[in-house]
């Protein structure tokens, strides 16, 4: 019992800001709720893609958020989010940004208009100094190719394992960098489409940046080079157990930290060969 | 996180030393309300002694930027360490606020803006 105690004194300190109001337990397990709802329980199109998810929220409730959208038959949509601040205000806003990259990816508009909308709608309706990091990518499944915009996120890490690549495109690790802004920071976006080729046996790492920003007793952080080194030396296990993984390592890298780490998301998607 | 407030003329300079993450940018959030609720417009922060700054940090100086654009104010930042620097940049934030490579430097721009604006005006 005390310990249930003291876990539920924590829960209401950590949202609990000076002249803002305080938030019940129910009040925070349900908002937890709609929050877990909000994400993917399982993954579309199974037979051309293998997928894995992490999320680790920092305070019961987090601002990052990813999903696996099947837009049609042919098309999927693999998106990586980041709102700054960390409170109910940011799970709502998470909330908003995550629903309206839904429904416009769902109506199958082009990818800079997805975000183009997306922050247009949260510029005008959303009065509030957060902004969201956002990395969508379009797969289509027929020619092989991603699409993606980058808007102000951790560029995603894309690994090559085949041999069978054109020299071209043989880069053992690649960085998905496109010109961006965050949602919801100026009302006309500034933004670049990118187009990659992708063959069997890719595995792309789609991630927040709480889990490179986890640091260590010495507050050094987890950083992108030991991200690099990890999934390449994880890239033969199911696409599950490579989250998995990853987590446990950062955990485990960060445990003696003095600071608390960030929330944590990320998406792993092997693609498979074409049966 | 230290937090270091100093004049020159009408423009507050900020010197933030040490970490901005989720923890400590509350304190700079309410540190930057409470100078610009006292009618203060113009800001320079030095990020010289910052080692480190997470998105709840970027949060805090957007949340000053919308709030001085409508008054007509503006938030300059000067002297950021690379792996500041690469944080916004990843953001896209260098597209949003000017970056100067020193303190007087920033200075010296408001400066300027303020002598174009009185030529104008006398013009």
């Amino acid at each position: 019992m005390p310990d249930t105690i003291q876990k539920l004194g924590k829960l209401f300190r950590l949202f609990e800001k000076p002249g803002e109001p305080s938030f019940t337990v129910n009040e925070l397990e349900l908002a937890q709720e709609i929050q877990a709802n909000l994400l993917p329980k399982s993954f579309p199109l199974n037979q051309k893609i293998e997928v894995g998810a992490l999320y680790k929220a920092s305070k019961y409730i987090g601002g990052d958020f990813y999903d696996v959208i099947q837009i049609d038959d042919r098309k999927i949509a693999f998106v990586i989010g980041d709102v700054s601040g960390k409170s109910l205000h940011a799970a709502l806003f998470m909330a908003q940004c995550l629903t309206l990259l839904k429904v416009f990816i769902k109506m199958d508009l082009n990818i800079l208009k997805i975000i183009e909308k997306t922050n247009q709608m949260l510029f005008e309706l959303v009065k509030t100094d957060m902004f969201a990091t956002v990395f969508i990518g379009i797969y289509d499944t027929h020619y092989h190719q991603l699409s993606y915009v980058n808007a102000g996120h951790n560029p995603p890490l894309l690994l090559r394992t085949s041999v069978k690549i054109p020299a071209k495109d043989h880069h053992p690790l690649t960085m998905l960098t496109a010109e961006g802004i965050a949602l919801n920071c100026i009302a006309n976006m500034i933004l670049e489409e990118k187009r990659i080729q992708l063959y069997e046996g890719d595995i792309l790492l789609l991630y927040t940046d709480g889990l490179i920003d986890a640091s260590n007793e010495f507050e050094k952080e987890f950083g992108e080079a030991k991200l690099k080194g990890l999934i390449t030396e994880l890239r033969d296990l199911p696409a599950q157990q490579m989250t998995q993984k990853i987590l446990e390592h950062i955990e485990g890298y960060s445990k003696a930290s003095k600071t608390t780490n960030d929330d944590m998301a990320a998406l792993v998607i092997k693609f498979k060969e074409e049966k | 996180m230290d937090i270091q407030t100093k004049k020159a003329g009408d423009v507050i300079v900020l010197e933030i030393s040490g970490r901005i993450d989720a923890f400590t940018s509350e304190k700079l959030e309410s540190e930057l309300h409470s100078i610009m609720n006292a009618g203060k417009l113009k800001f320079v922060i030095n990020f010289e002694k910052t080692n480190y700054i997470s998105s709840s940090g970027l949060r805090v100086f957007l949340g000053a930027h919308k709030k001085l654009s409508e008054n007509k104010g503006q938030i300059k930042f000067s002297n950021m360490p690379d792996p500041v620097l690469k944080v916004f940049a990843l953001a896209g934030f260098d597209k949003i606020f000017e970056i100067h490579s020193t303190e007087k430097e920033a200075l010296e721009e408001f400066h300027e803006i303020e002598e174009g604006f009185k030529k104008q005006r006398y013009a």
